[in-house]
């Protein structure tokens, strides 16, 4: 299945996805796809996609390509992320010195290191999760990965914030 | 068959490949900026911090084959990120690995 098959109109409205490209009667309002559409979305993926493309993504047509690059553009502003706060356990690590004792030192480096690799793990999963709804026409699924950063970065906020008050003049 | 219909990309005013490629080369940049933070520890790990300097440097390098092949597959109009998206998760996992021993071996 080549990408042509959803891919940019004219005007550069993005094509209905999955199932309502293929019945030109529906605009919308009957979200239940046909047998015939739901075999279709169910087939296996055909085309020059690798074995271990089509072992990861699953089953269902190719997406709009633009919906990819979106994907493939969030997951990298994820890993940037997850390479931030590598950095930022580093730094802390390198140049706080004994600004903060050496404990809360080690246990932040250490905590925003492990924090930016479940991210960016975190973010392959989800890339995966996403392009697999994208392909099945479902409903994309929320999004824990902003919750578990929120926590990770205002746990290590304050931790920090605690251990300069808290460091040995 | 019309150049219109051999190309899913025409006629995209969004400038999607453009701005995904340019992704791909911010995300090497964040690569090379934390890998160079890694010479800040020289002094304190000595030879040790060659590892995750190291590592960063081929994470780098991987980072710049896989969106050059990510690039020509959007050129070419098919394809999927799958193999480019693990890859560079497994990268940035083991330059934070690298990061971890060393910071646990100064513990």
């Amino acid at each position: 299945m080549s990408r042509g098959a959803g891919g940019i109109s004219d005007g550069g409205q993005a094509p209905a996805q999955g199932a309502h490209e293929a019945d030109p009667k529906d605009h919308g309002t009957n979200p239940a796809p046909s047998p015939a559409t739901l075999a279709a979305l169910t087939a296996e993926p055909v085309g020059r996609l690798g074995r271990m493309e089509r072992r990861i993504l699953g089953p269902g047509r190719e997406p709009d390509p633009r919906y990819s690059l979106a994907n493939e553009r969030t997951f990298l502003a994820y890993i940037r992320t997850a390479l931030t706060l590598l950095g930022g356990g580093v730094a802390v690590e390198a140049f706080a010195g004994d600004a903060i004792a050496l404990v809360a030192r080690r246990a932040l480096a250490l905590g925003l290191v492990c924090l930016g690799m479940a991210i960016s793990a975190a973010a392959a999963y989800r890339w995966v999760t996403l392009e697999r709804s994208m392909r099945l026409g479902r409903p994309l699924p929320l999004n824990p990965i902003g919750f578990v950063l929120a926590i990770g970065v205002t746990l290590a906020a304050i931790a920090l914030a605690v251990s300069i008050v808290l460091a040995p003049s | 068959m019309s150049r219109a219909a051999a190309s899913p990309w025409d006629g995209d005013s969004g400038l999607a490949r453009e701005r995904s490629d340019l992704s791909w080369g911010r995300t090497m940049l964040a690569v090379l900026t934390v890998t160079g933070l890694f010479l800040r520890w020289i002094p304190a790990h000595g030879l040790a911090t060659v590892v995750p300097m190291g590592l960063g440097v081929v994470a780098a390098f991987g980072l710049q084959v896989l969106r050059r092949r990510r690039r020509l597959e959007v050129l070419d109009g098919h394809g999927s990120a799958a193999e480019e998206v693990l890859g560079l998760a497994a990268l940035v996992c083991l330059v934070g690995l690298a990061a971890l021993i060393l910071i646990a071996l100064g513990i």
